[in-house]
């Protein structure tokens, strides 16, 4: 805990800050970028996102208060930044949350970065096919291994509210998988 | 096997099926974390060239002068007032005086005021206003003479009275 208050000093710091910044990307990148993919499961959009998600953390450090750790704080950015994503992209495309899914599958299936076979395919027809919410919640508790707790603080949700996201997401991808 | 079916002379540890049913769920995640992490890929080299971009930007954002917009809601919110209050003074005290001057006019001679009132009445169309003027001025004059020759009248009778 001490070790992240100095570091969050030298992150706030102007003669320090740029370059503890390059340890912040360093740490996070991968962990962020993984989340934010499995949002936007495009690489392309994904490095988009990645990026204007540092940006904005650098831009916001002054004024981070550390109410929450700063893993936290930037995971909630990743996930804002790629939520607003994919509504800004629905919205240009002027179609509704069922067509932006056939949409980004259909991207999917393009995408020379994804490798899947139909199981996989079907696995990310699956989640899809979720409501956000628990899409959300199981993609945080099993793509990026965080804590109920954690996942409570990034999406300001009840501990209990989540838990029961996350049970319904799963069987919902079990009856989908086994249909 | 007994309402439960559970087979006779077996029985199972306190809690056990909601057990597994959690170790099911937790299995299915692990089973889909290995499929998805394998089957999405990056890029060669895409973490390091990533930073590389993410720091140019932020170096590019730094260079570039800061903008502070004029235009947010509270200073528009500021120029909507002043000019309704400008609006206000300007128009609403230069209308208060001439009303002021017509109701002066109109106590002092309404009859030959009449005209002004009608200048700012409603909007109406030239022939009506014409029209209207005549009228007014036929009404006036008529009424003069119906005046003169009733007065003439009650003169002439007082004088044969008398």
């Amino acid at each position: 805990m001490i070790a992240e208050a100095t570091f969050i000093e030298e992150l706030k710091h102007p003669t320090t800050r740029d370059r503890a910044f390059s340890v912040l990307i360093d740490k996070y990148q991968k962990r962020l970028y993984w989340h934010i993919r499995k949002i936007v499961m495009i690489h392309e959009d994904a490095d988009d996102v990645l990026q204007n998600t540092f940006i904005k953390v650098y831009k916001g450090l002054t004024n981070f208060k550390q109410e929450s750790n700063i893993h936290t704080w930037m995971y909630r950015i990743a996930h804002n930044e790629a939520i607003t994503f994919i509504r800004k992209r629905q919205k240009r495309l002027q179609i509704n949350s069922e067509e932006m899914n056939t949409q980004i599958l259909t991207d999917l299936r393009a995408d020379v970065y994804f490798n899947g076979d139909e199981i996989e395919y079907k696995l990310q027809q699956a989640l899809l096919e979720l409501p956000e919410k628990q899409r959300t919640v199981f993609q945080m508790k099993y793509y990026d291994d965080l804590k109920f707790k954690e996942i409570s603080e990034i999406l300001a949700t009840s501990e209990g509210a989540l838990k029961a996201s996350f049970h319904h997401a799963t069987k919902k991808i079990q009856t989908y998988l086994t249909q | 096997m007994n309402s439960n079916n559970t087979p006779k002379g077996f029985k199972v540890p306190k809690g056990y099926f909601e057990d597994n049913k959690t170790k099911i769920l937790e299995n299915i995640g692990n089973v889909l974390h290995e499929i998805t992490e394998d089957n999405f890929s990056v890029p060669e080299n895409y973490f390091e060239t990533s930073k590389r971009d993410i720091l140019n930007k932020i170096k590019t954002e730094k260079q570039q002068p800061k903008v502070i917009s004029i235009f947010n809601y509270r200073i528009a919110i500021g120029i909507a007032a002043s000019l309704l209050l400008l609006f206000t003074l300007t128009f609403v005290n230069q209308k208060q005086p001439e009303t002021n001057t017509i109701a002066t006019k109109q106590l002092q001679d309404p009859v030959l005021n009449q005209k002004e009132g009608i200048k700012h009445s409603l909007p109406l169309s030239k022939k009506d206003k014409m029209l209207a003027i005549f009228v007014e001025d036929n009404t006036t004059e008529d009424d003069l003479i119906e005046e003169f020759l009733l007065e003439d009248e009650i003169a002439s009778t007082l004088e044969e009275d008398f």
